[in-house]
């Protein structure tokens, strides 16, 4: 072993260790780094908040074959935060100035990291908590970052208290690629998500990212965490009246809730009801509303008049549900420990990095 | 009658004005009942016409051909809307919560006089300003303020007996397709309704379907909130109701004109409502996971680490046709299984370059690096910001043995450094700073001159620039120092002890690891008395 490769190993043990020696106050916040400030840095900040949220990303990056993400498809994905975190050295690395950073941004930088932890310029948190190597400008800022990110993500509106404001050190972020005619259609389209399925409420809402417009027909949206429901809600037009589709030529409406009807589990049941169109004018699309009329009337809970049956025909926003399907998650469990003992077997291999 | 909460809504099957429109006479009369005021009554002196009766006229009145744009509050779709859903009937809110009840088609007035078609593109003409006279209907004028409906023009459709009939609601339908309702306090607002009732008029009829080939080309579709007063009682024109035999239509050829109060246009798009998009989108299985195909049964797209194999591009110098073509793998940021963070840095693409002697390389960390370095090299303004920040950073950094500095970093500085002390002296058996790469007498043959020997580049400039004066070296330290990042001091003091014939430098005893330790902090505390490092 030569003496600069001891070197930089009894300086990296220092730096795995000196966490658990070290049990003094915080160091005070001027020698804190700083982030880039928005009234001075504002290209930098928009720029890392950018490829942090992947907004500044070519679209040929996020999803490098076009069958992974076909016409008519939402996919949800997990966040690698390695490719993240990538994305900021590189940005941060244009700055660099030749060999002098070349040669301190190497093992230099790492006995930068004992000079930092000797002055306690930038330690952050309590000794429990910190991560040696995180004790650096670049490592500070990935976190900084995420913080940012999270107010970036921050939900309108936003509850008071919730596991919104439950954020991790270092967010964990997922998402979902939608590309449909839906983006074009209904651009300003939420999602919601929440870290409960069943029985969720508005304290369980996550954080979520605006969501982002790639081209015409795909939107990106990140979540933080890993949500147990994801809810994508129409926008809001007023009130509307119509029918919605049964097949390619029936249609029906959800009955106005009774309630003289029978609960189940506490909540009136949905019933639906078949709406026939005018039979000597089906072509011309006509509704039968006196048809419509003696269904609602054939349900009980007295005669349907106007008020009625307007709410038969009312349709409010929709709300596309996605929650976890047992067997479906059952299955995608063991797929993916199969899938990072098999990632942890290469990772393994390359650990040798570039020969 | 209380507002309703807010959220919530309150519905009216109808709200039927106690007085249709037309001239009424009141007539007032006073009398007095003497024997409720005992045995001594007031005495009341009437005025008024002879006989102690007062007679006024009231005109009750109500739009009949025209209405005001402040009497509509909203249609659906809105006007000229370029894809509305073609499962929504359009509909007509109206700021007057009566007037769909104002005027009196039969005796119980429950049945609105205004009704909303949907005429589809070709199946009407829609003309302006025409006589109310050319409708061929009679509409006597019931109130003083209505002039003789013969020198009145409006709007009107014209249309087919047998299109009419075929659109039209049945007669028993109309009053299901009207109500009123009563808003929340928001809602009103957002409709600059003053009193939050409002009353809606719903259309029967779906829009007509478009096909993706004739999307572009389509015509818009015309919906109107017309008046059924005068036509309402014609015979032969309207469809038959459930259970009973439907009148013979006559004259189906011949041509209706209808009053229109309103109208508006849209165009339709594909495919049906939000709800019916994702209803498609969902049962056609393209909810997945990122990497897998829409098929269950179908192999993924990507591996199980999330990658894609990329053809590489060839190297122009290869002249080796049989030569097989490279392939790289590549997996962006989004991916189907979760991974964890990383502790490390990379400080050049190639250092995130994973290779594996059993497969093509796996690039996507190092173009994540790259992709990073060459968006911000794209913007002259992102490179001046980030060299700025860089120096912030950089003079954030506390000077040792400051006296100004907090005690409780102080404090910090002696524990850790006594730390750090015992972990080199356990590595370095021969003591002292010359054994470290890049310092004085480092004969290391793995650390090349290039690099190790000169980090910060002022021995360098020392070589190769003679007679460089001390003042000189001084600009050059703060130049370098400025460029560089926050943890770089160690190595520009290093530099500076290795610069030991500079004037005025620090001369190191490489005797004692911890002296030297102590003058290496003591040194960077007598380039700071010189002004140099601060």
């Amino acid at each position: 072993m030569s003496r600069r490769q001891a070197f930089v190993e009894a300086a990296e043990r220092f730096l795995e260790e000196w966490p658990s020696r070290f049990e003094g106050p915080k160091p005070p916040a001027r020698y804190m780094p700083t982030l880039p400030d928005p009234g001075t840095h504002p290209a930098l900040l928009e720029l890392l908040l950018g490829v942090r949220l992947f907004d500044a990303l070519p679209l040929s990056y996020l999803v490098p074959d076009a069958e992974l993400l076909p016409a008519e498809s939402v996919r949800f994905f997990y966040v690698d935060p390695v490719f993240s975190d990538r994305l900021v050295e590189g940005v941060l690395s244009a700055a660099r100035t030749g060999t002098p950073d070349e040669v301190v941004l190497g093992w230099g930088e790492r006995l930068s990291i004992a000079f930092t932890a000797l002055t306690g310029a930038v330690y952050e948190g309590p000794p429990a908590e910190a991560q040696p190597i995180q004790d650096c400008v670049v490592s500070w800022l990935r976190d900084a970052m995420d913080r940012e990110v999270t107010e970036a993500m921050a939900p309108e509106p936003a509850p008071a208290t919730g596991d919104l404001y439950k954020l991790p050190k270092r967010i964990h972020l997922t998402g979902l690629l939608l590309r449909s005619d839906l983006v074009r259609r209904w651009p300003k389209m939420r999602v919601v998500a929440y870290s409960r399925g069943e029985g969720r409420t508005e304290a369980h809402r996550i954080a979520v990212s605006r969501p982002h417009r790639i081209g015409s027909s795909v939107m990106l949206c990140l979540i933080s965490g890993v949500p147990k429901c994801v809810e994508i809600h129409e926008p809001d037009e007023g009130c509307r009246f119509g029918v919605e589709y049964k097949n390619p030529t029936g249609f029906e409406v959800d009955a106005p809730k009774n309630p003289a009807t029978p609960t189940t589990n506490g909540k009136v049941p949905t019933v639906k009801v078949d709406v026939a169109l005018r039979s000597a004018d089906a072509p011309r699309r006509v509704l039968d509303i006196a048809a419509l009329r003696g269904k609602l009337n054939a349900l009980g809970g007295g005669v349907a008049r106007s008020a009625w049956v307007s709410l038969a025909l009312e349709q409010r926003p929709y709300v596309q549900v996605f929650l976890p399907d047992a067997a479906l998650s059952a299955a995608r469990q063991a797929t993916t420990e199969d899938w990072l003992e098999r990632r942890a077997a290469l990772v393994a291999k390359l650990a040798g990095g570039v020969p | 009658m209380s507002a309703p909460k807010p959220g919530t809504v309150r519905l009216f099957d109808a709200l039927v004005p106690p007085l249709v429109p037309g001239r009424y006479v009141l007539k007032a009369r006073l009398t007095l009942d003497t024997t409720l005021g005992g045995a001594d009554p007031l005495a009341v002196v009437a005025e008024g016409p002879a006989g102690g009766e007062a007679v006024g006229t009231l005109d009750v009145t109500s739009p009949r051909f025209r209405l005001d744009p402040s009497d509509i509050a909203a249609t659906y779709p809105r006007n000229e809307a370029p894809e509305a859903a073609d499962n929504m009937v359009p509909h007509v809110m109206l700021r007057r919560r009566t007037l769909p009840w104002e005027r009196p088609l039969e005796a119980t007035r429950t049945v609105p006089w205004l009704a909303v078609l949907l005429f589809w593109p070709g199946e009407a003409t829609f003309v302006e300003n025409e006589l109310v006279s050319r409708t061929g209907r009679q509409f006597p004028g019931t109130s003083t303020g209505e002039a003789a409906a013969s020198t009145l023009t409006c709007s009107q459709v014209i249309v087919s007996r047998r299109t009419l009939r075929a659109i039209l609601p049945r007669r028993s339908e109309l009053p299901l397709l009207c109500h009123a309702r009563q808003l929340d306090v928001h809602e009103a607002a957002t409709h600059h309704d003053d009193d939050g009732f409002v009353a809606y008029v719903v259309g029967n009829r779906l829009p007509q379907l478009v096909t993706p080939a004739n999307l572009a080309s389509q015509s818009e579709q015309t919906a109107c909130l017309v008046s059924l007063e005068g036509i309402y009682d014609l015979k032969g024109l309207w469809p038959g109701e459930p259970g009973s035999s439907e009148e013979p239509l006559t004259q189906p050829n011949d041509l209706v004109r209808l009053v229109v109060l309103h109208k508006w246009s849209f165009k339709v798009g594909l495919g049906g409502d939000f709800e019916a998009h994702w209803n498609r989108l969902r049962t056609g299985g393209n909810s997945r996971l990122f990497g897998e195909a829409s098929q269950p049964a179908s192999p993924p797209i990507a591996n199980p680490l999330g990658q894609v194999e990329l053809a590489a591009p060839t190297r122009a110098s290869t002249t080796d046709a049989a030569a097989p073509p490279r392939t790289a793998y590549y997996a962006g940021p989004f991916v189907g299984v979760p991974l964890d963070h990383d502790k490390h840095f990379v400080r050049h693409a190639k250092e995130a370059l994973q290779v594996s002697p059993e497969g093509p390389p796996v690039v996507s960390h190092a173009a994540a690096f790259e992709l990073g370095r060459l968006l911000a090299l794209a913007s002259p303004a992102v490179l001046t910001e980030l060299l700025s920040y860089r120096h912030t950073q950089l003079t954030s950094v506390p000077v040792l043995d400051d006296p100004a500095m907090d005690p409780d970093l102080l404090a910090i500085q002696d524990k850790l450094r006594s730390s750090f002390r015992d972990v080199l002296k356990g590595f370095q058996p021969g003591g002292g700073l010359g054994g470290i790469p890049g310092f004085p007498g480092d004969p290391d043959p793995e650390w090349p001159d290039r690099l190790g020997a000169d980090p910060t580049g002022v021995r360098h400039l020392l070589g190769a620039t003679p007679g460089l004066t001390k003042d000189h070296l001084a600009v050059q330290h703060d130049e370098v120092r400025t460029r560089l990042v926050l943890g770089e001091r160690w190595d520009e003091t290093a530099s500076v002890a290795h610069a030991a014939s500079l004037p005025g430098a620090l001369e190191l005893d490489a005797s004692d690891l911890g002296a030297s330790l102590d003058a290496l902090f003591a040194g960077q505390a007598a380039l700071a008395s010189k002004g140099g490092f601060r």
